[in-house]
């Protein structure tokens, strides 16, 4: 759309806000899953009781020697125990020695 | 379900997410929120419209190689933010014609589709008087975006939304009641597209000029319209749940902003009921405002008769009808929240007989929903593996819930009487009430006091 020169014109703010965290990079990958312990969270939605055993073997299909944690271990960490699941993760996940994390399910 | 992944990448132990493609933009928008680059494995489409053997295909095809990769193979970088790029909080970041201005706003997402009053340095000003705080002060860091709920961000998505600027101490109450962690602002943007409704409190819905009474939940009144426009708009700009071309908000179907509510506190008074916010425990001259979400609406419930019970009678079998299939997500939770708002007339005649507690009681025993419909809803809408038993175990559930494997048996989802809230408002002259429902602990009710600046009867007298 066209202006014409005596429209009044206006100087407006950013209604946004700045970004209030700091990035933290990603932790290191691991090439080999073979020894390594991987662990499993589930918030009990779209049928991961489903997939996730499919997803442990076709890793397993790849990495014979990884050993999985079952999701039970952890709780639920969706609704309403979520936040103490989530606060509770840290511990557990060391008392399982867990070398890396699966999540799910987002849909 | 990122934020889970997001604590664990922080603890120096490389995670994978299972996101289905629809919502793999949504994820982007988290992830920029968490601000730790996080590995996705996709699911191709909906997990609940497969068949076993489609879904297993998915996963060995699709779903495990991603994650697999997401575990063992380096982190790609992600993509810029939505909104335009980020600019200095106060800096005039365009100048232009007020068509131009629209325009420049819709472009960047950084509008909700209608016409904005444009925030001009001076308009953002005559805001900021009405209030002590600094306009950098930051109140939290809101999600999703995690961005700072400064007072300068309210001011400026108060003069965007048609605000007065006098409506400035309660904007900032309710900003602060959506960052209440109880309130799970985080859920906006969730797939059941609940909206945040207002309530007001105390003497400032008269003073204010706050439509209580026949309309009241109708777009036409000043304050009440606007201030519903300002928690959309600023969902949309500070929080960033923003639908599509955007991406934060996967509200499916949603619903548009709700005006703002208010109280008939003459009415409540009259009657001997304490007001909304009283029985929250706010005093009876105490300005208040809270937010709650509305993730369904009763039809009209006419209600005629001279007892109590002719009336809430008939709401329970309503709110029963109307909010029956969400029961589930109660059974979840442990959590539901109904609100009635009890046109005038009405409420005399309850009131009568009887007090707003047992109202609520009422209610908590009578609606009622049968196991088996609330088991095959969660079932078919997110949970295919929902028990009773189970929510009973995670403690969330007391253990009467499981006692009985009959699916006829009715079971209540309302587990106390003081999840209910009732307002009086709306028409006196006819006999209708409506209520609202939360949903679940999502957008759960919370209340905040509105602090008023020290010379707020100076600027009143202009």
């Amino acid at each position: 759309m066209t202006s014409t020169s005596n429209e009044p014109r206006y100087d407006v703010l950013w209604p946004s806000s700045r970004k209030a965290v700091k990035s933290t990079a990603a932790a290191p990958r691991l090439p080999d899953l073979n020894g390594k312990v991987v662990c499993e969270l589930w918030d009990i939605l779209f049928r991961g009781d489903t997939i996730y055993p499919i997803v442990r073997e076709y890793i397993r299909g790849r990495f014979p020697d990884v050993k999985f944690i079952d999701h039970k271990e952890f709780g639920n960490f969706h609704g309403a125990r979520e936040r103490d699941v989530i606060k509770s993760l840290p511990e557990k996940l060391k008392k399982f020695k867990a070398d890396a994390v699966i999540v799910g399910i987002g849909a | 379900m990122l934020r889970a992944a997001a604590v664990v990448e922080k603890l120096g132990i490389p995670a994978a997410s299972i996101i289905s493609s629809p919502f793999l933009k949504q994820a982007e928008v988290v992830k920029k929120g968490l601000d730790v680059p996080l590995a996705i494995g996709v699911y191709p489409g909906v997990p609940l419209l497969d068949s076993d053997e489609e879904l297993a295909k998915k996963v060995n095809e699709v779903l495990a190689p991603g994650l697999l990769a997401g575990l063992t193979d380096e982190m790609p970088k992600d993509a810029p933010a939505e909104g335009g790029s980020d600019s200095a909080p106060g800096a005039a970041v365009f100048s232009g014609t007020l068509r131009e201005v629209q325009d420049y706003f819709h472009k960047y997402m950084l509008s909700d589709g209608l016409p904005v009053i444009p925030p001009t340095r001076e308009a953002v000003d005559e805001f900021l008087r009405y209030t002590d705080r600094k306009p950098e002060e930051v109140l939290c860091a809101i999600p999703q975006e995690a961005r700072e709920a400064s007072i300068l961000s309210i001011a400026v998505n108060g003069v965007m939304s048609g605000c007065r600027p006098e409506y400035m101490p309660l904007l900032v109450g309710i900003v602060e009641a959506m960052a209440d962690p109880v309130f799970r602002i985080e859920d906006c943007g969730s797939t059941p597209g609940w909206e945040p409704v207002v309530v007001v409190n105390g003497p400032m819905v008269r003073e204010l000029d706050f439509n209580f009474g026949q309309g009241m939940m109708r777009i036409g009144r000043q304050a009440n319209s606007s201030i519903g426009r300002f928690v959309r708009m600023y969902l949309r700009n500070v929080c960033g749940f923003r639908v599509p071309p955007g991406a934060g908000d996967k509200g499916s179907i949603g619903q548009s902003f709700l005006v703002a509510m208010a109280e008939d506190e003459e009415a409540a008074k009259a009657m001997g009921w304490p007001t909304y916010a009283q029985a929250k425990g706010f005093g009876p001259n105490d300005n208040v405002v809270s937010v709650r979400s509305v993730i369904s609406v009763s039809g009209p419930m006419y209600t005629a008769g001279t007892h109590a019970l002719d009336h809430v009678g008939v709401w329970a079998e309503m709110m029963t009808q109307s909010f029956g299939y969400w029961a589930y997500t109660a059974f979840k939770t442990g959590k539901w929240y109904p609100l009635v708002v009890a046109g005038p007339g009405v409420a005399k005649v309850v009131a009568c007989e009887w007090s707003k507690d047992k109202v609520k009681q009422y209610l908590s025993d009578h609606i009622l929903v049968k196991a088996g419909q609330a088991q095959h809803y969660a079932r078919v809408g997110s949970t295919p593996t929902f028990t009773f038993e189970r929510y009973v175990e995670e403690g969330i559930l007391p253990p009467e819930y499981a006692e009985s494997k009959n699916m006829e048996r009715m079971v209540k989802p309302i587990l106390k009487p003081q999840f209910i809230d009732v307002l009086v408002a709306g028409d006196p002259g006819r006999n209708q009430s409506r209520a609202y429902l939360c949903n679940h602990i999502q957008g759960a009710p919370v209340s905040k006091a509105v602090k008023l600046p020290a010379n707020w009867e100076a600027l009143r007298k202009g």
